[in-house]
């Protein structure tokens, strides 16, 4: 245990993480729940409208900060990126270590206000509401969140650093695995954006607890002004929450299409891209805020600028599927839903990015609908295939094949029962954040709830058969898969140093024509 | 058992490269970190600078100038520190390092005195709650004043505690096992320190002073 606690393998810290994001997973995901059920009848029965707004801030507050943003960063983000690139551990061992710490101490910190009565802002903090109005425990929670920042900080700065200074001998940027260049655009992301959340954060702290006016229109100050801050965080944000998942990704269609990554040098540049363009487009958010004519349409037009950088990936991921032999295993079936419900959820986006689409959908269940289908179809499938695709290398034992695949249709079929309803609507009016609605939209909120326990039972079988495969699954082997890449050249797991020998780079990657053979048996069609 | 601290560097070069380009990284946050602090500033500027104009003349420019040099030479013993620590001069580097934080505990019992006195005059950031109808004044400009010179003196703190482990570490370890690459990185960090009060000084103490 205590071995454990002080740790500096990046490993064993990752592991940490596993365990620390599913927890909040498991609550934020029990607080849907309650939610789901509230809304499957029209009037508030269940709690009053009151709670429900705690309910839901909650729920997004804990998704957001404590599991989406650091969730494949931190934990395969940690454990993978020094064994992809050949060295023995990150850069700053203790930092990251560190940052572990003070995760866990925000968590601490935004339970015990959710626990002392909760918080009733929305994930979004929006003031004057939450600095003058709100009866809830607003300091404490920004606090928590401002420590969920830091400690993404230093994840971000040992990121960079270590793909910078730590490469094996031969392993030129371009040879770097797509994953690795996913992880170092959303680190710049990490460390540029998160300081502005922090400060607007502390900003909030301080006019609330200390009556300072600087966001209080009655004083002189601008509740715009925090909308900026925190879209100039919080847009950035939903790329720090998708660039791993695309990076997932595009380590699992190479592999399981046998075929080299299509266009290899534009996903790794569109990664960049995305990370620059993000920055420029938070006035999509504010349309209907106050902000002028003239910025809406820029922001409108950036916004579709945005989306093509992501386009380039969903098509590099065609066309490597394009003439490859494809091989159904359970993360790829999680790859294929990420590629379609990433695509819904991107062209929804853009949808709302219209102005006078915007005026008319913003604020209902359509906007709920759009960042779900990506966070959730897109991320959480991505995060999902990641945990299938490395968890021989991580546990060092094959799980149910046939369980797996169960549980990636189950939620698959979920997913788009819980949300395309939303979608449905959103475009009829039904406003967001609501405990109670009017009859009418009865039949689409019921679908949705029953799309829900579908999903619910989605998301618990993999937690029951990957603990077994812990137990009883039979050993994994150093690269079941036959995939490329240095990770899959050590044992699984790896010993303390990741290389027995240290690595030496001599081919470009992901040579798959010419890869190892799979070394998996009785799985599929292989 | 706690495991040894590993560090995945093989040779001093290495790491010092690293840990320049890790504070580096740092620094970028803190730019943006402040950039929140320098945009609420200018909103509040542009919006109302007649507030600048009436209530900035209350901060006493004197006072801030002497400041800045005291930050300023601090700056300079910080670069000599730096370089007493590779050339490992131990007890050059202490005596380095104690003058910088001389340097900047000054700068704060200086801050502090200020802060004091503007509270003994009644010039505090706090608005009235139940007064509606208030209106900006001279609150909304203490707001400001505060809000950045606060977080900056917090910077300065973190930067003494920074020095003063330095300080001891060099006065306990014999010249030979000196490591250039900390003293660096908090050298990086100091210097971005005063640079941000370079901006603040002009911005908050010489405001609306030209103005007709
Ligand atoms: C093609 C790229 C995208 C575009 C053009 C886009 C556009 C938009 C627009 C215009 C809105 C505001 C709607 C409104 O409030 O009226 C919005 C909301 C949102 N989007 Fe996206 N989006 C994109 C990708 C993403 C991604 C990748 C994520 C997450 C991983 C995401 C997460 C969100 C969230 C969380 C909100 C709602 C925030 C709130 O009000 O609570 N979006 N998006
Ligand atoms: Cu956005």
């Amino acid at each position: 245990m205590k071995s454990w606690l002080t740790t500096t393998d990046h490993k064993r810290i990752a592991l940490l993480y596993l365990g620390t994001m599913t927890l909040f997973f498991t609550l934020g995901g029990l607080v849907a729940t309650v939610i789901r059920v509230e809304l499957a009848t029209a009037a508030s029965d269940l709690v009053t409208a009151d709670t429900y707004n705690r309910l839901f801030t909650l729920h997004g507050v804990i998704m957001v900060f404590f599991f989406l943003i650091p969730s494949i960063p931190t934990f395969l983000g940690n454990y993978l990126l020094p064994l992809m690139l050949g060295a023995p551990d990150l850069a700053f061992p203790r930092l990251n270590l560190a940052s572990w710490y003070v995760f866990v101490a925000g968590g601490l910190l935004t339970l015990t206000a959710m626990v002392a009565g909760g918080l009733d802002t929305g994930w979004t903090f929006y003031t004057p509401y939450s600095t003058t109005f709100s009866d809830s425990h607003v300091i404490l929670a920004v606090l928590g969140v401002f420590l969920a920042g830091l400690s993404s900080v230093f994840t971000g700065i040992n990121f960079i650093v270590t793909t910078h200074r730590l490469r094996a001998p031969g392993l030129a940027w371009l040879r770097l695995p797509l994953f690795v260049w996913s992880l170092y655009a959303t680190s710049l992301i990490l460390v540029l954006a998160t300081p502005v959340l922090a400060m607007t954060l502390l900003l909030v702290a301080i006019e609330r607890g200390l009556h300072v006016g600087i966001f209080d229109p009655e004083a002189g100050g601008s509740p715009l002004l925090f909308q900026h801050f925190f879209w100039f965080y919080s847009h950035p944000a939903v790329y720090i929450m998708i660039l791993p998942g695309m990076g997932v990704i595009s380590e699992l269609v190479p592999c399981f299409s046998r075929n080299r990554p299509f266009g290899y040098g534009f996903v790794a540049a569109s990664s960049l891209a995305i990370a620059v363009f993000g920055f420029l487009v938070w006035g999509h958010h504010m349309f209907v805020a106050g902000q002028s004519y003239f910025a809406s349409v820029v922001f409108s037009f950036l916004s579709f600028a945005v989306a093509v950088p992501s386009g380039v990936k969903v098509f590099s991921w065609l066309g490597t599927m394009h003439r490859g032999s494809i091989w159904l295993t359970t993360p790829m079936i999680y790859a294929l839903g990420f590629i379609a419900l990433f695509t819904i959820g991107g062209g929804t986006g853009l949808a709302l990015a219209m102005l006078a689409v915007d005026v008319h959908l913003h604020d209902t269940y359509f906007v709920v609908a759009h960042f779900h289908t990506i966070m959730v179809g897109g991320m959480l499938m991505a995060y999902l295939g990641g945990l299938h695709f490395w968890w021989p290398k991580i546990s060092g034992r094959l799980y149910s094949e046939r369980w797996g695949r169960i549980a990636a249709y189950t939620l698959f079929i979920g997913f788009l029962l819980t949300f395309l309803p939303q979608f449905v609507l959103g475009t009829q009016g039904l406003p967001r954040r609501t405990a109670s609605y009017p009859p009418e939209f009865q039949f689409l909120q019921g679908l949705s709830s029953a799309g829900a326990t579908i999903l619910a039972v989605g998301y618990v079988l993999p937690g029951v058969y990957l603990l077994a495969s812990l137990v009883r699954g039979r050993p994994a082997g150093d690269n079941p898969w036959g995939a490329t890449g240095l990770e899959w050249c050590t044992s699984s797991p790896p010993p303390p140093h990741n290389f027995v020998r240290p690595p030496v780079v001599t081919d470009d990657p992901y040579d798959y024509p010419r890869a190892p053979q799979p070394t998996i048996t009785g799985v599929g069609d292989a | 058992m706690p495991e040894a601290v590993r560090e995945p560097f093989a040779d001093p070069a290495h790491q010092r490269d690293a840990v320049a380009l890790g504070m580096w990284a740092f620094l970028g946050q803190e730019v943006l970190f402040f950039g929140v602090l320098f945009v609420f500033y200018t909103s509040l500027r542009v919006r109302h600078p007649e507030l600048f104009a009436a209530f900035a003349p209350r901060l006493d420019w004197r006072l801030a100038t002497v400041m800045t040099v005291a930050l300023l030479i601090s700056s300079f013993t910080m670069a000599l520190a730096v370089r007493f620590a590779f050339t490992r001069a131990r007890r050059s580097l202490v005596l380095a390092l104690s003058t910088t934080m001389i340097l900047g505990a000054a700068f704060l019992a200086l801050k502090g005195w200020e802060y004091a006195h503007h509270f003994e005059h009644g010039e505090t950031p706090q608005i009235d709650l139940a007064g509606l109808g208030r209106g900006p004044g001279l609150a909304t400009f203490f707001g400001v004043y505060f809000v950045l010179t606060g977080f900056h003196a917090l910077h300065v703190l973190g930067g003494l505690g920074a020095l003063g482990w330095l300080a001891v570490a060099a006065w306990r370890t014999p010249a030979s096992d000196l490591r250039g690459s900390p003293v660096m990185a908090v050298g990086l960090y100091w210097h971005f320190v005063d640079i941000v009060w370079l901006f603040l000084f002009p911005a908050l103490y010489l405001a609306g002073r030209l103005a007709p």
